[in-house]
């Protein structure tokens, strides 16, 4: 990317502290600054943009089976697709039975996920993805795993930011149209966060429960024996052999997962654990065969950088460009 | 929603974390069995009617999976010829082919919880598409589909070598399917 434009400055601009008196500050004090803090609204367009890249994966590997998943002819009728889920989960596809209706309904969600891509009506394309993939997933919620609870939920937040702000049609028709806004304070990037720590806590507190196979250091091993999950690209065996290894690997994953919650969080701190965190999903990805939840949590995890360190190559980044 | 210009807007947004912060906290934490499951049941179903339904994130916790499972369904014809059908041999599917087939992985791993509704629509399914093995025009008179699972013995037991573990029990059925009249 180059220099920041007219808008760029204007935003970097926003997103640089001001400067505050001290005065005697509370709980709600705190909290507005948090949530409210100026930010660069550019970052909410790249989470839409990587969002709608990996959608649009998830939609193109569903087509081949679209008949088979989600139609009367296939694996799970309707009725069948009802019992497993639960009896208030809406879903668009029990409105027809006939043939071409699901085709119908995935051809708007595909439709909505260019869109949002493009970021043309972002937070009503926003919208109608969350609508789309809720009913694709209730429909057959056998096909269901953490990476189709992750897209709603980021369909979700993607409608709450200013994921239109930037790189997108919506800033381009602004532009056309000579409009000066000031840049949007992007408070919804906070639920991106809130979304990752929350979902590490969780899997840490479930993992801890108890005696299990993760506090015993055995998670690991067991599944390096699995045959569907486990086994994507070459590893060597013996760590998984060696069981002190494997435990060792295995608290690992735990530690990390009790400590990214608050590491994440706190200044001094979060670009390592950024940096932990995604080299660790890294790894997954490249022994698992998770389809795409590790390269959603990458994504997830890039709301706790800033816009300007996602800048490609690293001496165009402004604190670079300054110092130089 | 993005744009907060005025205390009025502010104060809106603040009312709306604080509300969906508590639903989500409740959702993914309180456990179902605590004496808060009242309290999850009634965000339960907003949160199902507005997809933001998450749960707790288990991701292979508390127990990760142990056993590598498959299916199988003899489908009977009216003449009495059988024709079989089995689920994938994962282990000898390429990681490329694997990603292509993620979808097929999690419905053969969720088959066994989600049970009749699921086995009695594979079943019909196999009916309406499995040919007779002489290709004749015969109805199906029947489906049997059978399970059978390798249980990876824990390692204080027995060490077994880091690949796909496939000393597979015998195979039980666990449908027998037929056609409605």
């Amino acid at each position: 990317m180059t220099a920041p434009g007219k808008r760029g400055k204007a935003v970097q601009a926003a997103a640089s502290p001001a400067k505050s008196t001290p005065t005697r500050r509370g709980f709600g004090d705190a909290w507005n600054d948090v949530v409210f803090a100026a930010r660069d609204p550019r970052l909410a367009s790249v989470l839409r943009i990587g969002y709608g890249i990996l959608l649009l994966i998830n939609l193109a590997m569903w087509a081949p089976d679209l008949r088979l998943w989600f139609s009367e002819a296939g694996l799970m009728p309707l009725a069948a697709g009802r019992e497993i889920v639960n009896e208030h989960a809406p879903t668009v596809l029990g409105w027809s039975s006939a043939a071409w209706w699901p085709w119908l309904c995935y051809g708007v969600l595909v439709a909505a996920a260019v869109l949002l891509t493009a970021g043309w009506h972002t937070r009503i394309q926003a919208i109608v993805v969350l609508i789309g993939l809720t009913s694709f997933q209730n429909r057959n919620y056998a096909l269901v795993d953490g990476e189709d609870t992750l897209f709603r939920m980021f369909a979700f937040y993607l409608a709450l930011c200013p994921a239109g702000w930037a790189f997108s049609l919506d800033a381009r028709r602004r532009e056309r149209r000579g409009l000066d806004e000031p840049p949007p304070i992007p408070w919804g990037l906070r639920l991106f966060q809130i979304q990752m720590s929350v979902t590490y806590l969780s899997t840490a507190i479930e993992k801890t429960r108890g005696h299990s196979d993760w506090t015993s250091g055995h998670a690991l091993y067991y599944v390096a024996r699995l045959d569907d999950s486990f086994g994507k690209l070459p590893v060597p065996g013996f760590p998984f052999e060696t069981l002190w290894i494997a435990q060792l690997l295995t608290w690992s994953v735990l530690a990390l997962e009790w400590g990214l919650p608050v590491l994440l969080w706190l200044k001094p701190t979060r670009r390592v654990a950024l940096v932990v965190a995604i080299v660790f999903h890294l790894s997954i990805e490249y022994t698992m065969n998770l389809f795409l939840f590790h390269w959603l949590m990458i994504l997830g995890l890039l709301s706790f950088a800033e816009f300007d360190d996602l800048r490609w190559p690293p001496w165009r980044r402004p604190a670079a460009a300054a110092s130089s | 929603m993005g744009v907060v210009t005025g205390p009025t807007r502010r104060l809106l947004v603040n009312g709306f974390l604080a509300v969906f912060l508590a639903v989500l906290v409740i959702d993914v934490f309180v456990p179902s069995s605590d004496p808060g499951e009242g309290l999850k049941d009634s965000v339960n179903t907003a949160l199902v009617v507005t997809g933001l339904w998450q749960g707790p994130w288990r991701l292979y916790g508390p127990e990760v999976d142990k056993v590598n499972l498959r299916f199988k369904a003899e489908i009977v014809f009216a003449d009495q010829a059988i024709a079989t059908w089995t689920s994938p041999d994962w282990s000898q599917v390429p990681a490329l082919r694997k990603y292509a087939l993620a979808r097929h992985m999690n419905y053969y791993s969720y088959l066994l919880r989600a049970g009749e509704p699921a086995f009695d629509a594979l079943c019909a399914y196999l009916a309406r598409t499995v040919p007779h093995p002489q290709g004749k025009a015969v109805a199906v008179a029947g489906v049997t589909l059978s399970l059978r699972g390798a249980l990876i013995p824990p390692p204080t037991e027995k060490q077994v070598p880091a690949r796909p573990y496939l000393e597979f029990d015998d195979w039980q059925v666990i449908r027998e399917w037929r056609p409605p009249a």
